[in-house]
């Protein structure tokens, strides 16, 4: 089993500090118009200079990553049964992923749709990884129940 | 496809954590294979089988629909 695309164990940790964190920021910028302060770039405008802060963008990116890291750190007992379980947790994850989003087509509109269609982006992620690990609890919980 | 590892393990008197140890996978992938639920890989079929010393086919049968 070489050659599986994915990264280290202790990176589903990293993972999940990265996402939360990020997550949290996401919510304290979003939902209560925190900034980082100082964290801005600058373009010109107008004869003068405007600034944009990042914080966002920032949450937006340490989610996504976050997410990413949970979903492809390596499994510590990682082989062709886990691999399995991978590739049917993707195969859900699209397909509810897309289901969500036809709904979310004939159920809103506009700015609206836009707004709820960016969330949409993690529920790819967000599913694969619910899919994944229910699976593993499915799988030790069998393990348990049969006798060796 | 039907398999025989439990009573090849049996035979042999080792466990599914030895066997899974023995060929490189988890305990979860010889129970979930020992209860039918699994196919195994052509490589992983013939490591069990190179551990039982005998041939795929002892191991490993074809049944009904496959």
């Amino acid at each position: 089993m070489k050659n599986q695309f994915l990264l280290p164990a202790k990176f589903r940790l990293i993972g999940w500090v990265t996402f939360l964190l990020s997550f949290a920021l996401g919510i304290l910028t979003e939902s209560y118009g925190y900034d980082i302060p100082g964290f801005q770039i600058y373009y010109p405008k107008e004869g003068s200079f405007a600034g944009y802060n990042l914080t966002n963008e920032l949450a937006f990116l340490g989610t996504i990553v976050g997410l990413l890291m949970i979903s492809f750190a390596r499994h510590i007992n990682e082989d062709e049964l886990i691999s399995k379980i991978r590739l049917e947790s993707w195969k859900w994850a699209v397909l509810i992923n897309y289901a969500i989003l036809l709904i979310l087509n004939f159920t809103s509109y506009g700015l609206g749709f836009v707004f709820i269609v960016t969330y949409n982006v993690l529920t790819l992620l967000l599913v694969y990884i619910i899919r994944f690990y229910y699976s593993l609890y499915l799988l030790n919980k069998n393990l348990k129940n049969s006798e060796d | 496809m039907k398999n025989s590892i439990r009573v090849q393990r049996a035979i042999k008197n080792i466990t599914q954590a030895e066997l899974a140890e023995l060929v490189n996978v988890s305990r979860q992938t010889i129970n979930t294979m020992e209860s039918g639920k699994y196919i195994p890989s052509t490589v992983l079929a013939l490591k069990i089988a190179a551990i039982f010393g005998v041939s795929v086919e002892a191991v490993f049968e074809l049944e009904e629909g496959d």
